[in-house]
């Protein structure tokens, strides 16, 4: 039975440092997991049925992004659900990112040649630093479970989106927020991101637009963001925020179409 | 809990900003109870002193809200309510790091010709037309930081034991298993060595004191179907028991060794410790 482990808390600082000062850079472009003694690692009380999944990544920016989709919810059946607080534990995503998906992440975020950019590429896909949104957005499986978390079937966590249910498709939402990279980024790096109805209820309005999706998700984002500094959308049934969200849709359309 | 607010503009004048609307949104800043898997959130004291809004959150056409959120664990939930007071019970999985604590008025409906009394001159006799959730009140934004509650994989022993000073002067140490932690009485004469012990040689402090108290207590916690049902709901107990779980310690384990594994092997860390002052000495 495959185990999970965590990085312990000094040997995670000391890794960073080893990156920010010495020659930790170096050791993330060979290929190959990393290895850790047994008194750097505790045993995580989450038991996988089997192994992990093998990812294989495409060469170009592109194609790396293509297969989001399907790796995180290889990764989600794989690690299965956590609690929030499991699922933000820096010291889980660090032995993620360096043992069983070391080659994944290697792959999925090519180390910079110029060593500063390195260095900044590998705190930011293989560690998880910080406590805000972009922490977990970057890093390499993180981003994967969290987008999954945040999305799966969402009819089941609240009642009052039951009118979205779509008894085939409980990842229909996730595929919106992982076919681009550019929803992605702009509806979890925003606080209203947190708000599951409100980030459903945006990604449901991209599912049904024909429009190119990264000019609409970018317009969408800052009006959504801006509406909720004066209007709390959370308390709006789910098919009116669709509507008002839909509303600002039309704007885009339409200054798209005078520009 | 750190109070602050958040300038913001409007499309139609609000308590709160400037002097829009004679009036306030009060409250007493939120109460947070943390357990183990749920936390309460209290906001009471909830008034707002403009009699045209004090009105429609009467009538229920708008309500007080409490908006929660948190960033590192991608959480924001908006609840309501039209009393003075909000009891909420969130999953205390969700509330990590910093929390956000929003206090508003809120329209529930769409509302035509708002004209709130007291509104500043400079408005005349214009009206507005709100919708529903648009914010008429704006109270105090509170930021709360949470630290993890507990962390069983952590084995993080100290946080169920709390040392005091006895009253004898000296003599064995005794232990007190009773309350929400464990608590160790030291004489007054080793509870003052145990600072400079604790500084210098914490290994053998855990290897001498806390190993023969984890080790009962790994033992109270076997027992618990037979005499010491009492003791299943103290903190110390239910902590130590999700330590053993995490580090998959069961009943195969002696006592002696369980205690070992917690402690990260007390002994053989005593001994490097000590061995490492020599050759330096």
């Amino acid at each position: 039975m495959p185990r999970v482990y965590v990085v312990r808390e000094q040997t995670l600082k000391d890794m960073e440092t080893r990156i920010l000062v010495g020659d930790g850079v170096e050791l993330y472009r060979a290929p190959g997991v990393f290895d850790f003694a047994a008194e750097q690692l505790l045993a995580f009380p989450h038991e996988p049925r089997t192994e992990p999944p093998k990812f294989f990544v495409e060469d170009s920016r592109r194609g790396r992004a293509s297969t989001d989709f399907e790796q995180a919810l290889q990764i989600y059946e794989w690690i299965g659900p956590l609690s929030e607080t499991e699922a933000r534990d820096k010291r889980l995503w660090a032995w993620m990112a360096h043992v069983p998906f070391a080659d994944y992440t290697r792959e999925r975020w090519p180390i910079p040649a110029d060593t500063k950019e390195a260095r900044n590429s590998i705190l930011k896909h293989w560690f998880v630093r910080g406590e805000g949104r972009s922490s977990l957005r970057r890093h390499s499986v993180a981003r994967l479970w969290w987008a999954i978390h945040l999305t799966r079937a969402p009819w089941e966590q609240d009642e009052s989106m039951r009118v979205l249910v779509n008894v085939n498709d409980p990842y229909v939402y996730a595929r919106v927020l992982l076919g681009n990279q550019e929803v992605f980024f702009h509806t979890l790096e925003r606080e209203f991101g947190s708000d599951r109805r409100i980030l459903i209820a945006l990604l449901e309005v991209l599912r049904r637009s024909a429009r190119p999706q990264t000019p609409l998700v970018k317009w969408l984002a800052r009006e959504v963001n801006l509406a909720c500094q004066y209007r709390e959308l959370h308390l709006l049934p789910v098919e009116e925020l669709i509507a008002f969200i839909e509303s600002l849709a039309t704007l885009e359309r339409e200054s798209s179409a005078r520009t | 809990m750190a109070r602050r607010s958040r300038p913001t503009s409007f499309p139609h004048p609000v308590v709160g900003i400037g002097d829009d609307i004679a009036g306030q949104l009060l409250c007493n800043a939120p109460d947070f109870d943390f357990g183990a898997d749920t936390t309460v959130v209290l906001v009471d004291g909830l008034v707002v002193t403009n009699q045209t809004i004090a009105g429609l959150v009467r009538d229920q056409k708008a309500a007080f809200t409490v908006r929660v959120g948190c960033g590192a664990t991608y959480y924001r939930e908006t609840f309501r309510t039209h009393e003075a007071r909000l009891r909420l019970t969130l999953p205390s999985a969700t509330l990590v790091g910093d929390v956000e604590v929003q206090v508003r008025v809120c329209a529930l409906q769409r509302i035509e010709q708002y004209g709130p009394v007291q509104l500043h001159p400079d408005y005349g006799d214009r009206t507005f037309d709100v919708q529903a959730g648009d914010v008429l009140a704006l109270g105090a934004d509170y930021a709360l930081r949470v630290e993890k509650q507990f962390d069983p994989l952590a084995a993080d022993i100290p946080s169920i034991m709390r040392l005091q000073k006895g009253k004898h002067l000296s003599g064995p140490f005794e232990v007190n298993f009773g309350g929400e932690q464990i608590i160790l009485i030291l004489s007054a004469e080793d509870y003052e060595n145990y600072g400079i012990a604790s500084r210098n040689e914490p290994e053998l402090v855990h290897a001498a004191l806390v190993m023969p108290v984890l080790c009962e207590a790994i033992r109270i916690i076997r027992r618990r179907a037979d005499e010491d049902e009492m003791m299943t709901g103290l903190n110390w107990f239910r902590r130590l028991a999700a330590m053993m779980d995490a580090r998959r310690i069961d009943e195969n384990d002696e006592v002696l060794t369980a205690a070992q594994k917690l402690l990260d092997m007390p002994l053989s860390r005593a001994f490097k410790s000590v061995a490492r002052k020599s050759e330096e000495a």
